[in-house]
């Protein structure tokens, strides 16, 4: 018997504030081990700033990314009360980030409708940060304070003057919670769209300083112009969507725009006063029923339906259909704090009322449209009897070569699917290697010959009579279509596709994915497929020849070869390196020349960041020191910026020097001061900075085998080390599988010891959606604006 | 079967929207620079790039012996031109059908199909050398330096990344080719017009059509 422990009242905890929330923070945030809980972090403070702008106090929301992951949202709301809190003797401020259920909107007068509500919603963002930095300004003044994992580090001071008025919050989610720290950049940018045509008039801008993009959402034609965005990729039953609105006197409303297409494909949304609810709730589903009973009122009233059949179902008519539904009440009830489901019963009743008779009024006024729609629905309908009947067929044909397998598929000896796996190969000349190639244990090929069918341009009928797909789909075992898929059935639990790494290659691979996406939903889910990683580059020399994955295992391959061979010499210093030491200062300096770009592209010219440097500024406390900024500035001067003169920097206090420089062809101002020593990069460079100080003299001599080379600045060392590295190596980069012998193709990617495995997953489904019907589907145009938009972003461009 | 249980794997994930769209946009990107649209400069597709600069390499030239297609095609396949045999020899082959060009390419010698639709012979029967316009294409000039020159595929040997040509080639002979959002078709035109109208652009520049 295992000794059970006394469980008494000892055993009971109760968690308090901060500890309760980091704790348990899926409660409060979302799943942190996936990307939800990290943007939820963001959509909390920003859900503040959208609040601020519906009570018509905040008219433009920043967001910005920075390099380290951290985010800042700024608002130029009213800012947070920075008064003493009568209960709790403490700044307003702070009460509201350090306690949980402290907010405005509870108290009616400050906000009538509000996404926040439990207001619990900002404070739990600081308790989840490794640092928070809040910044206020109002009634004239500036007032900052930080924490560290939701615990003050000092009280809230103000540090300066301001005139205008808002709230910055910069959060660093803490580590210890999330194990995924990476925003994502289309995440972001689709939820502040989303919020722009909810909130009319509203501007949001997202800047992300990873990648230097930016983008400024602003509309006024509010969710009509959010379903035309939607349906832009498609053509359309009806130029304009329809709205439904009503409002009653307490200020609450419930708004509904819908438009049909031609397509297939059902997309509906459902915002509670403007926070997103994934999984519907009260107001969708009484859309849902009232819009299948307004449709099939009208069918029967006019007499629509032909052959007299059974009317049409819900699936029928949401065929085509995309609508975005916003309610906006007071007091909702949702089934968490991650706001996913509205339960508030009332609301089901409004929206039903509301689709019944304004969208009947909407039919009655325009007959055109309405018979449009409903001879759509009705088609939908038979093509959903016809595709039964197609379906049933097919089982029955099924019935009688189901126990065939495909004569190109090379089977595997397992039969538990659960370590059996299929690798999709391109072409015979491939599909030879890895049939030479694998463990035949466990593993299976089957190779498809030439591009396969686009599915999303075929019908379902056509992709069935495909020889290509039928043998993939009587290789997976698990039928297709909604009645017969049957994921138990599956055979492989691992799907791998193997294709070249050419642009035909990627081809193959959207094709595949899209097959799966449209007709295998739940193998992706379930993570079931998985992508191949054959190495990229071989590289021969002397001693013989090596695989290389990646451009990155290049690079420290190149870096390694080098520093074995080689010297470097500093003659400012006379210093010599060699071996690890060159190795790490040379990864160093690529690190700082990153920093130091990224830092030109928002404004701050590298030489003048590395004066700052030289002059040993590392942080805010040595902004403050009067003797070091004069001889900054005396030394920007001497370098040629006439101009460079110290500053009182008001808002945050301390000192800045501001001046003017040329960057093509034109005068621009620069403050070189808090903004600048804030950022990451600047914090990073100083770091650095300690350890490369040697670098600040060139020239630099590079002694090697075969010779030596002197270069003159930091940026040709950096460039022209790998050149020089590359000298006597052949690097071949590997485009096709068959181009490996069968051994050489196991080791580097069948091998489950070894190899690699991308696996596919679905994040944001409404946007893989959208990009397969824009990439693969019918319409040209939408293509190639998204070719011409996205064109920079082509990382293998292959000739 | 425990053996085969694997824990060293790596395993990364990744969102199909990425994958979708990096793969794809690698896929139309490549298409459209550096596959089915030629270049306005000497209006060749590098398909067509690599045939010509494969034969003048060879020496297969308009005063030379005709020389085996198959011969050209391997070459063409091995050294520059890492697809299928089928792609290039028929590119080869529209480059020697006088119903197809405005002015052919190549000097084809025995059946290139006919205008019915007819196939060209297979390539082991048919053999091909230079026309005299396309030297003027290559010309004495590539050896001078007057073009940048890339690497081939695996860097083993480079080829010319334009060819020096000494007329407007997108004009005399057209273009057509399907590329990924967008596609191209340009009408050949008569080459001593083109030629005229090109002396007048350059003697006054600004010219128009009237």
């Amino acid at each position: 018997m295992v000794k059970v422990q006394d469980y008494t009242a000892e055993n009971i905890k109760v968690l308090k504030g901060p500890e309760a929330v980091r704790r348990r923070p899926g409660m409060y945030i979302g799943d942190t081990d996936d990307i939800s809980g990290l943007h939820h972090m963001v959509w909390e403070v920003v859900d503040n700033a959208v609040d601020e702008a519906q009570a018509g106090f905040a008219t433009r929301i920043s967001v910005v990314v920075h390099t380290d992951n951290s985010v800042t949202v700024e608002d130029n709301g009213r800012g947070i009360p920075v008064d003493i809190h009568k209960e709790s003797g403490l700044p307003a401020a702070q009460v509201i980030m350090c306690e949980l259920h402290s907010g405005g909107k509870f108290d009616d007068t400050s906000y009538r409708v509000s996404g926040g509500l439990h207001g619990v919603g900002v404070s739990v963002v600081n308790f989840l940060s490794a640092s928070l930095h809040l910044e206020i300004r109002r009634d004239g003044g500036v007032w900052e304070q930080e924490y560290a994992q939701g615990v003050p580090l000092g009280p809230l001071r103000r540090v300066g003057k301001s005139t205008k008025t808002g709230t910055t919050v910069t959060f660093k989610p803490d580590p210890e919670i999330f194990s995924v720290r990476e925003f994502h950049h289309d995440v972001l940018v689709q939820r502040l769209r989303e919020l722009a045509f909810l909130n009319p008039g509203l501007t949001l801008r997202l800047l992300d300083e990873r990648s230097g993009q930016e983008h400024e959402f602003c509309y006024r034609g509010g969710i009509a112009a959010f379903v035309e965005h939607l349906n832009r990729a498609k053509n359309t039953l009806h130029p304009k969507p329809i709205t439904l609105e009503e409002q009653n006197e307490q200020g609450e409303q419930v708004a509904i725009a819908l438009q049909w297409h031609d397509g297939y494909s059902e997309n509906v949304l459902a915002f509670t006063n403007t926070v997103f609810n994934p999984d519907g709730g009260a107001h969708l589903s009484g859309f849902r029923a009232a819009l299948t009973r307004t449709i099939n009122t009208y069918v029967v009233a006019n007499n629509l339906l032909k052959n007299g059949g059974d009317g049409l179902a819900g699936e029928d008519v949401r065929e085509g259909l995309t609508a975005v539904i916003s309610v906006k009440i007071r007091d909702p009830k949702f089934s968490s704090q991650t706001k996913d489901k509205l339960v508030s019963s009332e609301v089901k009743g409004w929206v039903e009322s509301v689709v019944n008779t304004r969208l009947a009024e909407y039919f009655e006024e325009n007959p055109t449209v309405a018979r449009r729609i409903v001879s759509k629905c009705v088609e939908a309908a038979r093509a959903r009897e016809a595709a039964r009947r197609a379906r049933e067929l097919t089982r029955r044909k099924g019935a009688l070569e189901s126990s065939s397998l495909p004569g190109k598929l090379a089977d595997c000896q397992e039969r538990d699917p659960a370590v059996a796996e299929l690798f999709l190969v391109e072409g015979d000349s491939a599909g030879g290697s890895a049939k030479q190639g694998r463990d035949r244990r466990f593993q299976a090929v089957l190779p498809l010959r030439g591009k396969i069918l686009n599915v999303e341009k075929a019908r379902f009928d056509k992709l069935l009579a495909n020889d290509a797909l039928r043998a993939l789909i009587q290789c997976l075992g698990t039928g297709i279509g909604a009645d017969d898929f049957d994921l138990a059935k599956l055979r492989y639990h691992k799907i791998i596709i193997m294709t070249d790494a050419d642009v035909d290659g990627a081809h193959i691979r959207t094709l595949l994915l899209t097959f799966f996406f449209r007709h295998f939903r739940p193998i992706i889910e379930r993570g079931y497929l998985y992508i191949a990683q054959p190495p990229l580059y071989k590289v021969t020399h002397k001693r013989g020849e090596q695989y290389l994955k990646d451009d990155q295992e290049l690079s420290s391959f190149l870096l390694e070869r080098l520093s074995d061979t080689a010297a470097l010499t500093l003659a400012g210093t006379g210093r010599q390196l060699k071996g690890k030491a060159l190795r790490d200062a040379i990864r160093r300096l690529e690190r700082a020349m990153e920093h130091g770009e990224r830092l030109s592209q928002r404004g701050w010219p590298r030489e003048l960041v590395a004066a700052m440097l030289r002059q040993g500024i590392t942080g805010r406390a040595q902004l403050a020191e009067g003797e070091l900024m004069a001889a900054l500035a005396s030394e920007l001067q001497a370098e040629g910026f006439e101009d460079a003169a110290v500053a009182d920097d008001e808002e945050h206090g301390g000192l800045c020097i501001r001046l003017t420089f040329n960057r093509n062809g034109r005068r621009r101002a620069v403050e070189l001061g808090y903004e600048l020593v804030r950022t990451y990069e600047y914090g990073q460079l100083a770091e650095l900075h300690r350890t490369l100080a040697d670098f600040d003299l060139p020239p630099f001599h590079l002694e090697l085998e075969a010779g030596g080379e002197t270069f003159d600045s930091v940026e040709e060392l950096v460039r022209r080390v790998y050149e020089s590295a590359r000298r006597g190596l052949s690097i071949q980069r590997y485009k096709g599988l068959g181009e490996m012998n069968p051994e050489q193709l196991w080791a580097t990617t069948m091998n489950p010891e070894s190899r690699r495995l991308l696996q596919v997953r679905v994040e944001d489904a409404a946007e893989a959606e959208e990009l397969f019907t824009v990439l693969m589907g019918d319409a040209v145009v939408p293509r190639r604006e998204f070719i011409e938009r996205n064109a920079l972003e082509v990382v293998n461009l292959d000739v | 079967m425990t053996d085969i249980l694997f824990s060293r794997e790596e395993r990364i994930p990744i969102a199909i929207e990425q994958e979708l769209r990096r793969s794809y946009l690698d896929y139309a990107m490549s298409v459209i620079v550096g596959r089915a649209l030629p270049d306005v400069r000497d209006g060749l597709k590098p398909v067509h790039r690599r045939i010509l600069y494969g034969m003048w390499e060879q020496g297969t030239t308009a005063g030379k012996p005709y020389r085996k297609s198959a011969r050209i095609v391997g070459d063409v396949m091995g050294k520059y031109h890492p697809h299928g045999d089928a792609a290039i020899y028929d590119t080869l082959v529209r480059m020697a059908q006088e119903f197809s060009m405005r002015h052919v390419l190549v000097d084809g010698q025995g059946n290139f199909g006919s205008i019915d639709g007819d196939s060209a012979a297979a390539m082991r029967y048919t053999e091909v050398r230079l026309s005299s316009l396309a030297e003027e294409l290559l010309g004495p000039d590539l050896e001078k330096e007057t073009v940048d020159w890339q690497p081939n595929y695996d860097g083993s040997l480079r080829e010319p990344a334009i060819l020096p040509a000494k007329f407007p080639n997108l004009l005399v002979n057209g273009s057509s080719g399907i590329a990924v959002g967008m596609a191209t078709n340009i009408p050949p035109h008569n080459l001593g017009e083109v030629i005229d109208a090109a002396i007048a652009l350059a003697r006054s520049p600004g010219i128009d059509v009237d």
